[in-house]
C-alpha cells in the first residue's frame, strides 16, 4: 500500500512539475508560407527571421501533419529549404514556422544497438527511443588547444592494416577503392574487433541497398558487436536530404561519447554518395555548378564532418572520434575531384585494389600505395617491433616482384627475399569476420621473421598459420596473456615463443614424415 | 508552352486594369472571364483573386487580417484588432477576415502579413498535452 502511494505521489509531482512548466501565454511568432515544393525542394515565403540552417517545420492547413525540413538558401524573396523526409503531405499554401535552432538529433546511450535514420527515428522495428538529449547535427569542430596527438592504437584486428598501416584512435584514415574491393568489409571487421575494448561504434550508410545494410546488421548481431554500436541509414530510396545529413547526424551522436570520455568509431560508408547526394540538392537549389557539377563548397562539405573526429586532451575528456570514412574510386582513378579531396582531409588512406582482390589477396590492401601518416606512434611496442621489418621486407619484396617473373638470372640472396616476401604476402591474408588480437598477430609477424613458415609451401602457409595460433593457445595460452600485458617483447617472451616455435615445427615434421 | 498560373492571371488582369481607363474596366473584366472560361481556369478565380487582391493591396498599404475564433467578434474587439495590426504593420488600412471555428474552443487566432498571434484555447490545451506525455 505505502508503495504504491508512494509511486501515485511521484506521478502526481512529476506531473505537477510538467504542468508547471508549460506556458499557457498567447504565442505571436512569424510564419511563412510554402510557395512551391517540387523534388524534395520547399520554396517559403515570409519567415522574416529565419537563419541558415534553421530547423523549420511544415504544417498541414489541417494540422494533421508536421514536416521538418532545413533552411539552406536564404534569398530575398524567398527562403529554399530540404525536407528531410517524404515531401507527400507538403504541399502551396501550408504554414511554416521556425525553430529557432539547428537542425538537432537524439543521442545518448538509448541509441546503441539500434537502427535509425539520420533523424534518429528507429528503422529497426523496436520500440521507440527515449532520449533526453539532442546535439545539433552542425558542430564546430575542437580547436587545437583541446586537442591531444594520436598515440593509442585503435586495433582492427586486420594484420595488413595493424601492421603495415596502423590506425590511431582520433585518427582519420580512408578507405579507399573500386566497387566490390572489399571496403565494407575492412570497416565491419574493424567494428567487429572493438568487442570488449570500450569503443563505441558509429556505422553510417549513405545511399546503400538497405538489403546490404540488413545483413551487415545481421553480421554484427553474430558477432555481439551490436550491443556497442549505433547504425545509421540514410538508405538508396531515401530523399537527398537525408543522405546529406546523415554523416553529420552520425558524428553528433559519436561527439555524445566523446563528451562523455568515450572513445568512438565511425565509419562512414561512403561519402562519395554523400557528394551526390549533395551535388543533387545543391543543384535544384540553384547554386552554381563547379568541376564535375559539384556545387564550390563541396571540399567544406567533407572537410568540416572529418575535423570532428579528433582526440582530447585529457583536460578536456581525454575520449577519441576515430574516423573512417570511405570513398568509390571509378577504375582505380584516386586522382579524380572528391577522392582527392578526401585524400588531402584525413590521416593516411587504405587503397584496395580490384587486381589484387581477383589475385586471391584479401584484404586487398596495396601496402605501397596505403599510407598511414600516424604510422608507429599508433602502435603498440609488441608490434613496433616486427612490423617495421616487416613493412622494409614488403617494400623489397614489391621492388624484386618484376624478377619473380624471370626466375633464372637472379642470386641466391634475391631469390630467397622473394621466397620470404612470398610468405610475407600470404601471411597478410586473413579471412572476412576473423580479427585477430594485437597479441596473436605480434606473434605469427615473430614466427615469420624468424622463418618459421621459410620450410612451407607458399599455399599452405596459411593453414600453417591458422595451426601455429592453434598450437600456442593449446599449449602455453599464457604467453598470450603475457605478451598483451607486458606490451613489449621482452627477453623471456622471445625465448619461451623460440621454444614453442621450434616444438610446433618439430612436431609439423613428425607428422609429415 | 510554360502552364499558366493564377499568378499569371492575376498580373495579366492587374496591368490591364492600371493601363487602361476607368470606363473600359467592364469590357476587361468580361473579356478576362471568358478567358478564364476558355482557359478552364475558372475553379482557380479564388487564387487569381487573391493574389489580385494582394497587388491592390500593395498598392494602398492595405494588410489583410484573418481572425479565427470560436464566436463571432464585438464591434470593440474588431476595432482593438485593427489598431494592433495597423501599429506593427504601419499600414494605412487593414482587411479583416473573419473565421468561425469551433475547433478552437474558445479565444482567437490572428494572421497578418507573416506573423501569428495564436491565443486559442485549442493550442494551450495541444501545449499542454505534449509537456503531459512527452
Amino acid at each position: 500500500m505505502s508503495h504504491s502511494l508512494h509511486t501515485t505521489d511521484a506521478i502526481i509531482e512529476d506531473l505537477k512539475r510538467r504542468i508547471a512548466g508549460v506556458s499557457l501565454e498567447a504565442t505571436d511568432r512569424s510564419i511563412g508560407i510554402v510557395e512551391s515544393v517540387k523534388d524534395g525542394i520547399v520554396s517559403v515565403s515570409g519567415l522574416p527571421d529565419a537563419r541558415m540552417s534553421e530547423m523549420i517545420i511544415i504544417s498541414s492547413v489541417n494540422g494533421t501533419h508536421e514536416t521538418p525540413a532545413m533552411i539552406l538558401n536564404l534569398e530575398r524573396d524567398a527562403i529554399g529549404a530540404i525536407i528531410l523526409g517524404e515531401s507527400i503531405h507538403v504541399k502551396e499554401g501550408d504554414l511554416v514556422e521556425g525553430t529557432g535552432e539547428v537542425l538537432r538529433v537524439p543521442v545518448g546511450d538509448a541509441l546503441v544497438g539500434r537502427v535509425i535514420d539520420p533523424m534518429g527515428r528507429p528503422l529497426d522495428g523496436k520500440c521507440p527511443i527515449r532520449h533526453e538529449v539532442s546535439y545539433p547535427v552542425e558542430h564546430i569542430a575542437p580547436g587545437v588547444i583541446a586537442r591531444k596527438s594520436v598515440s593509442v592504437p585503435l586495433h582492427t584486428g586486420i594484420k595488413a592494416i595493424d601492421a603495415m598501416v596502423p590506425i590511431g584512435r582520433g585518427q582519420r584514415e580512408l578507405i579507399i577503392g573500386d566497387r566490390q574491393t572489399g571496403k565494407t568489409a575492412v570497416a565491419i571487421d574493424a567494428i567487429i574487433n572493438q568487442k570488449g575494448k570500450g569503443v563505441t561504434c558509429v556505422y553510417v550508410a549513405i545511399g546503400q541497398k538497405e538489403s546490404k545494410i540488413a545483413g551487415i546488421v545481421a553480421k554484427l548481431e553474430e558477432h555481439g558487436a551490436m550491443a556497442y554500436t549505433i547504425v545509421v541509414l540514410a538508405g538508396a530510396s531515401d530523399p537527398a536530404s537525408l543522405s546529406y545529413i546523415a554523416p553529420y547526424a552520425g558524428t553528433a551522436m559519436a561527439e555524445y561519447m566523446l563528451d562523455n570520455g568515450g572513445d568512438v568509431l565511425v565509419v562512414y560508408d561512403d561519402l562519395s554518395k554523400h557528394a551526390v547526394a549533395y551535388r543533387e540538392l545543391s543543384l535544384l537549389l540553384r547554386r552554381p555548378p563547379g568541376r564535375e557539377a559539384y556545387p564550390g563548397d563541396v571540399f567544406y562539405l567533407h572537410s568540416r564532418l572529418l575535423e570532428r573526429a579528433c582526440r582530447l586532451d585529457p583536460s578536456h575528456g581525454g575520449g577519441s572520434i576515430t574516423a573512417l570514412p570511405i570513398i568509390e574510386t571509378q577504375a582505380g582513378d584516386v586522382s579524380a575531384y572528391i577522392p582527392t579531396n578526401v585524400i588531402s582531409i584525413t590521416d593516411g588512406q587504405i587503397y584496395l585494389e580490384t587486381d589484387l582482390f581477383h589475385q586471391g589477396m584479401r584484404p586487398a590492401i596495396n601496402a605501397g600505395l596505403s599510407v598511414s601518416r600516424v604510422g608507429s606512434s599508433a602502435q603498440t611496442k609488441l608490434m613496433k617491433k616486427v612490423a617495421g621489418k616487416m613493412r622494409l621486407e614488403a617494400a623489397q619484396y614489391r621492388e624484386l616482384a618484376a624478377f619473380a617473373q624471370f626466375g633464372s638470372d637472379i642470386d641466391d640472396d634475391t631469390r630467397t627475399r622473394i621466397e620470404h616476401g612470398k610468405r610475407l604476402m600470404e601471411i597478410l591474408k586473413q579471412d572476412q569476420y576473423a580479427p585477430l588480437a594485437d597479441e596473436e598477430q605480434a606473434l605469427i609477424f615473430f614466427a615469420l621473421l624468424e622463418g618459421y613458415f621459410s620450410d612451407i609451401a607458399v599455399d599452405d602457409v596459411r593453414k600453417a598459420e591458422h595451426a601455429l595460433l592453434s598450437y600456442i593457445h593449446t599449449v602455453d595460452a599464457d604467453i598470450l596473456v603475457t605478451m598483451k600485458k607486458e606490451g613489449a617483447f621482452s627477453e623471456h617472451i622471445e625465448t619461451r615463443l623460440r621454444e614453442l616455435l621450434k616444438m610446433h615445427a618439430g612436431e609439423r615434421l613428425e607428422e609429415r614424415g | 508552352m510554360t502552364r499558366m498560373t493564377p499568378q499569371h492571371y492575376a498580373i495579366a488582369l492587374d496591368a490591364l486594369l492600371a493601363e487602361r481607363d476607368v470606363d473600359e474596366h467592364t469590357s476587361i473584366l468580361t473579356a478576362f472571364v471568358n478567358v478564364l472560361v476558355i482557359d478552364g481556369m475558372t475553379n482557380r478565380i479564388e487564387e487569381i483573386l487573391s493574389v489580385f487582391q494582394s497587388f491592390c493591396d500593395t498598392r494602398t498599404h492595405t494588410v489583410s487580417a484573418r481572425v479565427v475564433s470560436r464566436t463571432p467578434l464585438s464591434s470593440e474587439m474588431r476595432t482593438d484588432i485593427i489598431a494592433y495590426v495597423k501599429e506593427r504593420t504601419a499600414s494605412s488600412a487593414v482587411r479583416l477576415i473573419e473565421t468561425i471555428d469551433h475547433d478552437t474552443l474558445g479565444g482567437m487566432r490572428l494572421t497578418y502579413e507573416h506573423r501569428i498571434l495564436d491565443a486559442t484555447i485549442r493550442t494551450r490545451l495541444n501545449a499542454l498535452s505534449h509537456a503531459l506525455y512527452a
